[in-house]
């Protein structure tokens, strides 16, 4: 004979549950809806993380992106002719390779945790340059440019090395 | 489960009840199942959040871009915008369908280089125009 804790789930002869199982029933009904619940809920939250994955761009592609503003804007560090006021956009002026004009040409502030952040160092002339301090040398990948320098009225070949955080 | 006071069904009716009415929750619950997959893949909300990156890495381009520019949005005709509306704000972009209600629009932030503006409203157009015009990047209707 089945111990009397079992009796409440024990079936009758006929496979049926009689009025002494009801609270068994109950419960069992109560469980399979509170499981069901929770896996309807947890489908829906996989499907809202597989849409913000499908609607993401790849961190390189808006690295890229937004670093092409160094070396071709006339704001950040491109060089332009003072003279014809010519943008020489992949050119470098050395004299604007400054934190202080990386600051008016790229500064996120208070809420740049959640902003990527760039190092751009031209190694041949030992200088670097950082954005605002949320960058926290948290590299994620590096841009290889090949670029020219202008240097004291000379136009010198060499790579710039952009250090990409993409988030702290 | 025996229902006392059933007067017109026997035992096994009434075990038949029993599991017809498990089959319909199962086929409702199927069914929501269905019906929620069905409209996460139809879902607009990613052709916002995608044509809202879309914007931003445009804007970045252009101010890159010494001088003038110009970008025709979407490039991919794949999507349809026509029931978004699209703003420019300096620093954010959205786009909306339900523009009253937050939830429902996606936003994307940026950094202007100093003295820039970005400004512009479109509502409901199959192509929009981002202009930049020397400091300034406007969202424009393209006609």
């Amino acid at each position: 004979m089945a111990p009397s804790s079992f009796r409440l789930f024990k079936l009758n002869k006929k496979g049926e549950a009689n009025d002494a199982n009801i609270p068994a029933v109950m419960l069992y009904y109560m469980m399979a809806s509170f499981i069901i619940v929770i896996l309807i809920f947890g489908f829906a939250s996989i499907l809202t993380g597989w849409q913000n994955q499908v609607s993401e761009f790849p961190d390189e592609l808006k690295g890229e992106i937004i670093a092409l503003r160094f070396s071709q804007s006339v704001d950040c560090f491109a060089y332009s002719d003072p003279v014809s006021g010519k943008v020489y956009p992949g050119v470098i002026d050395l004299e604007k390779f400054k934190d202080s004009r990386m600051d008016t040409c790229y500064f996120t502030g208070v809420d740049g945790q959640d902003f990527f952040q760039f190092e751009l160092s031209l190694p041949e002339y030992k200088k670097t340059v950082e954005t605002d301090n949320n960058y926290r040398n948290l590299i994620d990948h590096t841009i290889e440019k090949q670029i020219l320098v202008y240097d004291e009225g000379k136009f010198v070949p060499t790579k710039l090395f952009i250090y990409v955080q993409t988030r702290i | 489960m025996t229902f006392r006071g059933s007067l017109f069904l026997s035992k096994k009716a009434q075990l038949g009840i029993v599991f017809l009415m498990g089959a319909l929750a199962l086929l409702a619950i199927v069914s929501l199942i269905f019906s929620i997959a069905q409209k996460t893949g139809d879902s607009e909300e990613v052709v916002k959040a995608v044509f809202a990156e879309e914007v931003r890495l445009a804007l970045n381009s252009l101010i890159s871009v010494p001088g003038d520019g110009l970008i025709q949005l979407p490039q991919n005709e794949d999507y349809n915008i026509t029931e978004f509306t699209v703003s420019l704000h300096n620093g954010y972009v959205e786009v909306c369908s339900s523009c009253e209600i937050d939830y429902f629009t996606a936003r994307k932030g940026f950094h202007l280089p100093e003295d820039y503006e970005a400004r512009g409203t479109v509502k409901e157009q199959e192509i929009i125009c981002l202009v930049k015009d020397a400091k300034v990047l406007r969202l424009e209707d393209c006609d």
